[in-house]
C-alpha cells in the first residue's frame, strides 16, 4: 500500500535540516547586491523530475525495428519515435485519453523543445546506486557524497553566490533534492532557503510593508528597543543565552534589514494588483517583471511548478540567488475549476498526476510523456526569459546558466509482450538531461543498447561511447561541477571534461 | 475507458507508488546543530545584582504559528480570525506564513512535518503577525477608550499621552507583559517603553499615543520570550 508518510517523513525532515543552516551568517557583512560581471557569474537551476524520468521514453527512445527484443523491451513503434534533424536526440510526442486508471486526457510534446534547444542539450548516461526515492534524489545532487557531501547547489552558492542575499533557494518541497549536504565546513549562506509557496513567499521578505501598522519610523524605534533592551536584558535571554535557537534567531533578525532594504517584497511579487490580490490597497506593487513572468508561466496561480519557475527567474534576474531548485511534485495537481464529477476530467484538468513521474507504476508511457512535457515546458520558459536578460557586456544570463534535470533513477526496461499500456518499477540505469550553453551541447554522451534498453557510458575525457561501461553518480557530479567552472581543487573528483562545452 | 468519476477518486486514493517498498531512509542528516555565530552583544548591561545562571542545556522551541496566533488572540482579546490578514484577505498563519512559522501543508507542497529550525523569513513572518494584531488592538481601543480591552487606562489628550511618567502608563505596560509573556514587567522594561514614547513624541505625529500603544505591544509580543518556549 501507499505509505508516503513513512518515506516522505524523511524528505520533510530534510526541510528542517535545510533551515538549520539558513541563518545567513554574515549576510549583513556581505554585499546587499551582487555586482558580479559576466565573466565570473554562473547560475544553476536544478529542475527536478521527481519519481524517475526515463531517457528511453524521451531522448534515447528505441525504435522497435532496432531491437532484437522489441516486444518485451520498452521500445516504441518506429513511427512514434521522431528523429530531430542535425541532432542525436529523439523525441516522443503523444496524446492519450487516460492515464492508467485516471480518465484524464492529455497531449504531450517533446520534439518542440528538442528542435528549439538541441544545441544546448546534453544527455549523459548514468547508473545510480539506489532505487529509493529519497536516497537517489540526494545522491543525484551530491554525486553519492562525491565531495564531502556537498550538494551541487551548495557548490554554486559558495563559488558564485557569496554576494547574493539568498544564494541557494530550494522550492522542490517534499523531495530530498532540497536537503542540505553534510559538509559543515561550508559557510551557512550556502545552505538552501526553503520556499513552500512561491507566489506568496515575497510577503515574508518585509516586516512592515503591506501590514496595517503605525509609521515605519515608529516600528523601527520599537524594534531597536526590543532588540537592544527588552530582548537583550530579559531574564529569559540571559538564562538561555547558550541556546542555538536564540543565536540563530538573532542572526536571522539581523538579516531582516538587508532583505527589507532590497525591496524583495516588490521585486519578487508575482501577482498583479487585482480584487483577489489587492496589492495597491496595502501599499504593495507587483514586480516590474511581473507581467513578463506571468505571460511565460500563465498557470502560476494553480500549478506549483509554474509558480516555482516564475519565482526562480525573478530570483536569478534580481541577483538574489545563484542556485534555484524547483520541480515537479509528488502531489496530484488539478486545474482550478476542474471537477471529478460529470464524466471525468477534461484535457488539461490533470496538471500533475499523483506521485509525479512515479505514476509510471500505474501508467508508464502516459506518465512519462505527460511529465516530460511538463518539465520541458518549465525549462523552455526559463530559457526564454534568461536569454532575454543581459548579464553584462552583451552576455545573456542564459549564457551563464545551467539547467540540470535531476531525476531519481530510471524505470524498468521491460514490458509485457507487445503492451502499450503497462506499469514499471524503478531501475538504477538511466541518465540525465542537462541544458546549458556551458555543456557539450547537441550530444549524447554514452548510448543505449536497443536489445536491453540499458544505457552505457562514455569516456570522461573524450566523450566517446563505451559500451560495457557504466557512469557513476560521482562522475556526473564532477562533470556538472566542471562545466560550471567550480574550483574543485582538493576535492578528489574525477575529471570529466567531456561534459563541458570547451572540454 | 470508463469516465465514471468514482474511478478517478478510486485511482487517486489507491494509487500505489514505490513508497511502500522503501525501507531505506535518506542519507542521515547532520546529527549536530550547525554552528551558529552569535552576533556581538548590542545590549546595555543588566542591572547590578540581577544575576541569573545560564542554562547549560538550553533547548528552546519556537511557538508554531497556530500557537502564536492563538496566544496573541487571547492576550489581545481579538477573535482568532481577526489577528492578521495579508492583503486583507488571507490569514497570515493559515494561508501565507504557515510553513515559515512551523506549520505543515501536505496536500500541495508535501510538507508533512514542521521545519525543525527557523528560516530567514521566520522572524519577518512573526513580525508581521504581531504588528498586525497589535495595531488592530490599538486601533479598536483608541476608537473607544472607555470600553478598551487593553489600553483603556491611558490618559490621552490631542492624540498624545498626557503624562508618560504617570501611573496609567506603567499599568498599561504591566498589562502588556502580563497578557503577552505572562509575567510582570521589570522596572527596566517599563522605563524602556516609556523612553520609546519619549523618542516617538519627538517625531511629529497626530496620534503618537495610539502609535506607541501599537508598537509597544508589537515590541513585547515579538520578543524572543514571547516567541520561544
Amino acid at each position: 500500500m501507499f505509505n508516503a508518510k513513512f518515506d516522505r517523513r524523511n524528505l520533510l525532515r530534510g526541510m528542517g535540516y535545510l533551515a538549520a543552516g539558513t541563518a545567513l551568517g554574515g549576510l549583513g557583512a556581505r554585499r546587499a547586491h551582487a555586482q558580479a560581471g559576466a565573466g565570473d557569474a554562473r547560475f544553476l537551476i536544478v529542475l527536478t523530475a521527481s519519481g524517475g524520468a526515463s531517457l528511453i521514453d524521451s531522448f534515447l527512445a528505441i525504435r522497435a525495428s532496432e531491437s532484437a527484443n522489441a516486444a518485451t523491451i520498452n521500445t516504441y513503434e518506429d513511427s512514434r519515435v521522431q528523429s530531430i534533424a542535425d541532432s542525436p536526440f529523439r523525441a516522443i510526442d503523444t496524446q492519450g485519453s487516460d492515464l492508467g486508471a485516471l480518465p484524464a486526457p492529455f497531449t504531450a510534446n517533446q520534439s518542440n523543445f528538442v528542435r528549439k534547444h538541441k544545441d544546448d542539450m546534453m544527455v549523459v548516461t548514468c547508473t545510480g546506486t539506489s532505487v529509493n526515492h529519497a536516497v537517489a534524489q540526494k545522491r543525484a545532487i551530491t554525486g553519492n557524497e562525491a565531495w564531502a557531501g556537498r550538494t551541487l547547489q551548495e557548490l554554486v552558492a559558495m563559488q558564485y553566490g557569496d554576494a547574493f542575499l539568498l544564494p541557494n533557494v530550494v522550492m522542490a518541497t517534499g523531495t530530498a533534492y532540497i536537503e542540505p549536504g553534510t559538509d559543515k565546513s561550508l559557510p551557512s549562506y550556502c545552505t538552501g532557503e526553503p520556499v513552500a509557496q512561491p507566489a506568496l513567499w515575497p510577503l515574508s521578505l518585509h516586516g512592515t510593508r503591506g501590514v496595517k501598522a503605525p509609521d515605519r519610523r515608529f516600528v523601527e524605534m520599537a524594534r531597536r528597543v526590543r532588540d537592544e533592551q527588552l530582548d537583550a536584558r530579559s531574564k529569559f535571554s540571559r538564562v538561555f543565552e547558550k541556546s542555538p535557537e536564540l543565536a540563530r534567531w538573532r542572526q536571522q533578525r539581523a538579516a531582516t534589514q538587508a532583505l527589507e532594504t532590497s525591496d524583495l517584497i516588490t521585486k519578487l511579487m508575482l501577482f498583479e494588483d487585482s480584487e483577489q490580490y489587492p496589492l495597491s490597497q496595502h501599499g504593495l506593487m507587483e514586480s516590474p517583471s511581473g507581467r513578463l513572468v506571468r505571460d511565460r508561466f500563465p498557470k502560476f496561480a494553480e500549478d506549483p511548478l509554474e509558480a516555482q519557475a516564475a519565482l526562480a527567474f525573478l530570483l536569478l534576474k534580481n541577483r538574489v540567488s545563484a542556485s534555484v531548485t524547483l520541480g515537479t511534485s509528488f502531489n496530484a495537481v488539478l486545474a482550478e475549476g476542474s471537477s471529478l464529477g460529470g464524466g471525468g476530467l477534461q484535457e488539461g484538468d490533470l496538471i500533475n498526476p499523483p506521485i509525479g513521474f512515479d505514476f509510471s507504476h500505474q501508467a508508464h508511457r502516459g506518465t512519462q510523456a505527460m511529465m516530460w512535457s511538463r518539465v520541458l515546458a518549465a525549462a523552455d520558459g526559463l530559457i526564454e526569459l534568461l536569454k532575454a536578460e543581459e548579464l553584462a557586456d552583451g552576455v545573456s544570463m542564459w549564457d551563464r546558466t545551467m539547467i540540470y534535470v535531476a531525476t531519481d533513477f530510471g524505470r524498468d526496461k521491460v514490458r509485457p509482450s507487445g503492451s502499450e499500456d503497462f506499469g514499471t518499477s524503478h531501475h538504477l540505469n538511466n541518465g540525465f538531461l542537462l541544458v546549458s550553453p556551458l555543456v557539450n551541447g547537441n550530444k549524447v554522451l554514452g548510448g543505449v543498447d536497443p536489445d536491453t534498453g540499458l544505457t552505457y557510458g562514455f569516456d570522461p575525457i573524450t566523450g566517446a561511447p563505451e559500451p560495457g561501461r557504466e557512469m557513476a553518480e560521482a562522475e556526473i557530479y564532477a562533470g556538472i561541477a566542471g562545466a560550471l567552472g567550480i574550483d574543485t581543487t582538493g576535492s578528489g573528483l574525477p575529471s570529466v571534461p567531456a561534459m563541458s562545452r570547451n572540454g | 475507458m470508463s469516465r465514471n468519476p468514482l474511478n478517478v477518486a478510486f485511482a487517486l486514493l489507491f494509487v500505489t507508488g514505490c513508497m511502500a517498498d522503501n525501507v531505506l531512509k535518506a542519507e542521515p542528516p547532520p546529527d549536530e546543530t550547525p554552528p551558529v555565530t552569535m552576533p556581538p552583544p548590542t545590549t546595555n548591561p543588566p542591572p547590578a545584582g540581577d544575576v541569573v545562571v545560564p542554562s547549560n542545556n538550553a533547548r528552546l522551541k519556537l511557538k508554531s504559528g497556530q500557537l502564536y496566533a492563538a496566544a496573541l488572540a487571547s492576550g489581545l482579546e481579538l477573535p482568532r480570525a481577526e489577528v492578521c490578514h495579508e492583503l486583507g484577505l488571507y490569514d497570515c498563519v493559515d494561508d501565507v506564513h504557515n510553513i515559515a512559522l512551523g506549520g505543515i501543508e501536505p496536500y500541495r507542497t508535501g510538507i508533512l512535518e514542521p521545519l525543525e529550525e527557523t528560516t530567514v523569513t521566520t522572524p519577518i513572518a512573526a513580525d508581521r503577525v504581531a504588528l498586525a494584531a497589535c495595531t488592530t488592538r490599538a486601533e479598536r481601543d483608541f476608537a473607544d477608550l472607555a470600553n478598551a480591552k487593553l489600553f483603556g487606562a491611558l490618559v490621552v489628550k490631542d492624540g498624545a499621552l498626557e503624562d508618560v511618567s504617570a501611573a496609567p502608563v506603567e499599568a498599561t505596560i504591566q498589562r502588556l507583559y502580563q497578557r503577552l509573556v505572562q509575567r510582570d514587567a521589570t522596572s527596566d522594561e517599563v522605563a524602556a517603553l516609556r523612553d520609546l514614547y519619549t523618542e516617538m513624541a519627538a517625531t511629529p505625529s497626530a496620534d503618537v499615543a495610539e502609535s506607541w500603544a501599537a508598537v509597544s505591544c508589537y515590541a513585547v509580543a515579538s520578543t524572543m520570550e514571547a516567541l520561544f518556549y
